[in-house]
């Protein structure tokens, strides 16, 4: 990008816009109609993507992206609607300079540097540059302004020696004219300044050649030779004030009192075009795409650019029906009411006057065709015209003289000879006679609007306004293909060998091919600028040339049939007329014309530069429509619209707008967009101009937006956006917050439902010591009464008969006995209550509930054989193992002492034993052993059953399920064993 | 007519019957003299200094004072008589009170005349015979107690015991007779008065070395 200020430069003339010598260069013009704030322009910048920073005498500053202009004013945040200058510094903020301070722009904020109110110098600043790292800026009267790193070091300091003139030359170097005629060059790391050694009269202006500094005065063009600190006089062959030189074309924009010319002067033949007149020029620059920008000063900004068409014919040729290039390259023209037209040799000759007199029916042409055989026939309202060269006239044929109709609405050709398409059916023609073919002969109408024949089927094809019908072998077939109901075939043309190219009025254009079926429809989905296809044609290398109301689209197609070119032409590209028609396009190797509405236009074909086109970028992101920063959730920021890194959303920020741009001043319309959320849209969005998308409550989740664009050629370019973000999950979705909140439901449900048990056991538990400690009441209480009413009344029974016994001894023979023997009756007396006593004593004993131990249980037997056996001398002993308290059942007790006191009975009675034991000890699977031995005399254990007292014993075992085991030997002794397991019981409703 | 050598026997029993009863029983000894029977404590503490009994056969369970509260305030007013509780079982947590509370041993109320006096007789001689349950509580009135009047064959004896093990085995296995057994239970019966004053000592014992 090269810029040069031009000084206001006055150039009266008027502002007709002429047509360059080149065809193809063009000017556009663009007023606030276009979107311009104000049509003063005053500067001019190009960025890094492509914008053009437009700045104006009073409306603010615009950035224009090819379409739009985005305007930024004082509501924005600048300090002022005046712009002076615009630069970008090499951190990419633009600053903008105003006549009394600046404002730094870094894409998303302003900031204002506001000169001082009271400043001594306040008169207007009108220079910026930068040297380094920091910001120079001139103001009148000797005055500079530094700006570094955001801070103002000095407002308006004055220097000693008047500036007169400041230029930036061709490698940023900023070069200073003094006004003592010293040259000051600066660069980042020195500076230079000389005196030149030859008297000047002064500069007029500075401009960059090549690589050179030049500056003219009334003397000449100087070049500043720095090396040497001198200056050179320059050959120069204008008189011209150069405004730019384009390095690219070797051009050089000058200006003279005349207008804006673009002159050529270096090589021998001089060469001027006037390109705008009586306008006031502020600025030229040359953007990176090779338009030429021209700022001015009251009539808006120009754009003056290569085109890619150029209209051909006159203006007076206007409704561009047919066209045909002839053998001998002279080009035929058909208009739609001013007759056949034939250019050569730069001659435009109408044929307009010769046909008149056929109520102007002949001057409708339809379409212009060239035979194989060389010869031209035209079509038209009134007949089917055939070209004599020789006389320069035409043979007309009419529905006399056999043709089908008088429209001849297209004409096709075959190996045999020619087909005619009439307004009432189709027609061969083989040069003698003619043949039609109707709706009789199986067409499905007899009006006719195309006609193709494939020569690779041999295969004549026939468009009506419903459909096409094949014809071959002398029979006419529907060619069915869905994508064509129910509209007009216009043009046919073969694509790539057998397949048909079809246009048509409604569906966009369709490629159908009837040996395979293969088929694809072409429309505006897909890219087209239109659906209503006035004709679609293939050029030398399979580039589909296809044109509608709106334009013409250039397509290339890959093996598949998907499209990965597409260009679109229209009035932005030099087709004014925009609106094609059906029969006037040729598409020749070196050449291409096509008929539009109001002229013939050429491509042109020597145009195709290969430019890098600008980047694919985002230009915003926003929340809510930007109502809240997307820049909060982010650490850094990237590219000159600072944009959020991978931001981190929170999930009620999840309403995104993603604005994107391929900046393109040539083709913006042709730039088509796709784009594809990841992790969210299922597939690429269709090709579209739109750069914004929104997106409104996505899930949380991470995400990649990703977009894609055409290039300057049209096909999808390498140029990608894959912008990474998360939305973030709401820290009641995260896993670690499910997880937890399971745990602990999970927690509180077990916890629940353990207080639940634990409190059904606890009162089980309680009501199980309420009912024991009632029952040990009861029993207790049992027991004391038992204690006292029994054991009282017994008391009394044994004191009795011991009171008989002694009266009874007074009678007695003083050893005890009486002498009627009712002492023997008193005894059994007192031995039955003792004996009740004792059985007494031995219920209230196993009815206390602190007695129902092992432990204790043991002991009272032991007691009761300590006892009994002293009575007779039998050594008794006991031996317990089990040290343990062990808890018995209730009742166990009662059963087990009136066993072992039976046995223990029986051993004092019966044994005659020496020797008596008892024994507690542990036996097999935690059951218990307490067993009564004696060595006695033993008894036949099968008389067991007979002895009741053994009997009693074994039922009272059974009671407390356990079992009792005997073993008796005779004069060896007696065992019993009692064995009992003492399980677990089940209480309170849980197993323990 | 009670003759100068016969041991002077108080009864007190609240069942007239039997109180009656065991008077005639005692009577009809020749070694034993009633001096008074009466159906509370009350009444017997008050005529003590009159009656001067040298053997006092005391029912457990009484109306008004019990017989271990009585038992505690005879001995306190006369500790030279010798109180033998009545009971219906012998081993009884109640009989043990009163042994601590001064009675020198037990009898049961199912004894005929021969077995009560013989009884008596072998009281004033020696100790009843001690149950294991009785043997137990003494062992562990005495073990939280660091200065224990027993002696440590007392103290064999009363572990034997309350182990479940026979006189047949004790003295087998402490080479001594029965007899001898029973004399050491005697003793074991009288030192148990001493309790409340050992356990002050302890008690004292015990701060002072906090």
């Amino acid at each position: 990008m090269t810029r040069v200020a031009f000084l206001v430069l006055a150039i009266s003339l008027s502002s007709t816009i002429l047509r360059a010598q080149d065809h193809f260069y063009s000017t556009r013009s663009y007023t606030v109609k276009n979107g311009l704030p104000q049509s003063q322009v005053s500067s001019l910048l190009e960025d890094k993507n492509g914008y053009l920073w437009v700045g104006t005498h009073g409306g603010g500053i615009a950035r224009f992206d090819g379409r739009d202009f985005k305007v930024y004013t004082t509501l924005d945040g600048l300090l002022n609607n005046q712009i002076a200058g615009i630069q970008m510094d090499r951190h990419d903020n633009l600053w903008i300079l105003h006549f009394r301070g600046l404002t730094k722009f870094d894409g998303r904020t302003f900031k204002k540097f506001e000169a001082p109110q009271n400043s001594p110098a306040t008169k207007q600043m009108w220079k910026m540059y930068e040297v380094g790292d920091t910001l120079f800026v001139l103001s009148v009267r000797n005055r500079v302004t530094k700006i570094h790193n955001d801070s103002v070091y000095y407002w308006e300091k004055n220097i000693e020696k008047e500036c007169r003139r400041v230029h930036i030359g061709p490698k940023g170097e900023v070069c200073f004219y003094l006004t003592d005629s010293t040259f000051m060059i600066t660069r980042a790391d020195r500076t230079i300044a000389f005196k030149p050694d030859i008297k000047l009269n002064g500069v007029y202006n500075f401009f960059n050649y090549k690589d050179e500094i030049l500056f003219r005065n009334k003397d000449g063009v100087f070049r500043l030779d720095t090396d040497n600190r001198r200056v050179v006089k320059k050959p120069w062959s204008t008189d011209n004030f150069v405004v730019y030189y384009d390095e690219k074309d070797e051009m050089f924009w000058t200006a003279n009192s005349k207008g804006l010319i673009k002159e050529n002067f270096t090589s021998n033949k001089v060469k001027a075009d006037t390109i705008l007149r009586e306008t006031e020029v502020s600025e030229v620059l040359r953007d990176s795409e090779g338009n030429i920008w021209i700022a001015t000063n009251g009539d808006g900004l120009y754009k003056y650019f290569v085109q890619d068409f150029r209209c051909v014919t006159p203006e007076n040729l206007r409704g561009v029906m047919a066209f045909e290039r002839d053998v001998d390259n002279t080009l035929w023209v058909g208009t739609m009411y001013k007759g056949l037209w034939r250019l050569k040799d730069g001659k435009a000759h109408s044929y307009f006057q010769e046909m008149k007199e056929k109520d102007g029916g002949r001057n409708s042409i339809n379409c212009i065709r060239v035979s194989p055989q060389g010869e031209l026939w035209v079509g038209t309202a009134y007949g089917l015209g055939r070209y004599n060269r020789a006389t320069d006239s035409f043979q007309w044929y009419m529905p006399d003289d056999g043709l089908a109709g008088a429209t001849v609405s297209c004409i096709e050709f075959d190996e045999g000879g020619m087909w005619l398409g009439t307004n009432n059916g189709l027609t061969f023609f083989d040069g003698q006679t003619f043949k039609n073919y109707t709706q009789k002969d199986g067409l499905n109408e007899n009006r006719i609007l195309s006609l193709h024949y494939s020569t690779s089927l041999k295969r004549l094809f026939v468009g009506t306004a419903t459909m096409i019908n094949a014809f071959q072998d002398g029979k006419f077939n529907n060619v069915h293909v869905s994508e064509l109901a129910n509209t007009a075939v216009l043009t046919m043309r073969t694509y790539k060998n057998s397949a048909l190219l079809i246009a048509t009025t409604g569906n966009g254009v369709v490629i159908f091919d009837p040996k395979t079926s293969k088929r694809k429809q072409i429309t505006t989905r897909e890219g087209l600028a239109s659906d209503f296809i006035y004709f679609a044609g293939v050029d030398e290398k399979d580039y589909l040339w296809i044109g509608s109301e709106k334009g013409i689209n250039k397509i290339l197609l890959d093996d598949n049939w998907e499209i990965v070119e597409n260009l679109h032409f229209n009035d932005d590209n030099g087709l004014t007329g925009v609106e094609t028609n059906q029969n006037a396009f040729y598409l020749g190797a070196k050449e291409k014309y096509f008929g539009l509405v109001d002229g013939l236009y050429e491509y042109n074909h020597a145009k195709d530069e290969n430019l890098t086109p600008f980047t694919l970028h985002l230009s915003d992101v926003q929340i809510l429509y930007g109502e809240y920063s997307s820049r909060e959730y982010s650490d850094s920021t990237f590219g000159f619209f600072r944009i959020p890194y991978r931001p981190h959303l929170p999930p009620d920020r999840n309403h995104i707008t993603f604005d994107f741009n391929r900046v393109d001043k040539r083709y913006s319309k042709s730039v088509k967009y796709k784009y594809l959320l990841d992790n969210f849209d299922a597939k690429w969005s269709q090709p579209s101009s739109v750069s914004s998308v929104t997106y409104s409550n996505l899930p949380p989740g991470d995400y990649a937006f990703r977009v894609m664009v055409t290039d300057n050629k049209g096909s999808w370019s390498q140029s990608k956006i894959e912008y990474p973000f998360t939305i973030r999950t709401p820290f009641y979705k995260t896993t670690s917050f499910v997880a937890g909140m399971f745990i602990l439901v999970g927690g509180i449900v077990t916890l629940i439902f353990y207080l639940r048990v634990k409190q059904r056991i606890d009162r089980a538990m309680v009501m199980e010591r309420i009912r024991q400690r009632e029952q040990e009441a009861v029993r207790k209480e049992i027991a004391r009464d038992f204690h006292d009413e029994m054991g009282n009344q017994l008391t009394r029974i044994i004191n009795y008969v011991s009171l008989l016994k002694l009266n009874g001894s007074v009678y007695s023979n003083g050893n005890g006995h009486a002498k009627n023997g009712s002492h023997d009756l008193y005894t059994k007396v007192e031995d039955s209550a003792k004996y009740l006593y004792a059985g007494t004593r031995d219920f209230i004993w196993s009815i206390d509930p602190m007695n129902d131990e092992l432990s204790k249980l043991f002991l009272y037997v032991r007691d009761f054989g300590e006892k009994l056996f002293e009575e007779k001398g039998i050594n008794f002993r006991a031996f317990n193992e089990v040290k343990e308290p062990i808890k018995l059942p209730y009742g166990f007790c009662r059963q087990a002492n009136l066993i072992f006191k039976e046995a223990m009975t029986n051993a004092f009675k019966y044994s005659q034993a020496k020797n008596v034991s008892l024994t507690l000890k542990r036996g097999d699977n935690e059951s218990f052993d307490l067993s009564l031995e004696d060595d006695g005399v033993g008894f036949y254990t099968g008389d067991i059953q007979k002895m009741n007292g053994l009997q009693n014993i074994r039922e009272r075992a059974d009671r407390i399920s356990a079992v009792l085991r005997i073993h008796s030997e005779k004069n060896v002794g007696t065992k019993i064993i009692l064995n009992f397991k003492l399980t677990k019981s089940f209480k309170y409703g849980v197993a323990f | 007519m009670a003759l100068p050598f016969k041991k002077r026997v108080m009864i007190v029993e609240d069942d007239q019957e039997i109180r009656n009863s065991f008077s005639l029983i005692v009577n009809s000894s020749q070694k034993f003299t009633v001096v008074n029977a009466v159906g509370s404590c009350e009444d017997a503490i008050s005529l003590l200094n009159r009656d001067k009994p040298e053997i006092v056969l005391m029912d457990i369970e009484l109306p008004g004072m019990n017989g271990i509260q009585g038992t505690k305030i005879i001995k306190d007013k006369s500790p030279h008589t010798d109180i033998i509780m009545v009971t219906v079982y012998e081993d009884s947590e109640l009989v043990f009170e009163a042994l601590k509370a001064g009675a020198s041993g037990y009898i049961t109320k199912s004894a005929n005349y021969m077995e009560l006096l013989s009884a008596l007789e072998e009281i004033v001689k020696g100790g009843a015979p001690m149950s294991s349950r009785i043997a137990r509580m003494v062992i562990d009135n005495f073990h939280v107690n660091p200065n224990s009047p027993l002696t440590k064959r007392e103290t064999e004896i009363l572990q034997l015991i309350s182990e479940g093990k026979t006189y047949t085995q004790i003295s087998e296995e402490l080479f001594i007779s029965k007899e001898t057994a029973k004399t050491h239970i005697k003793n074991i019966y009288s030192k148990l008065q001493v309790n409340s004053k050992s356990e002050a000592i302890a008690k004292a014992n015990l701060e002072k070395l906090i």
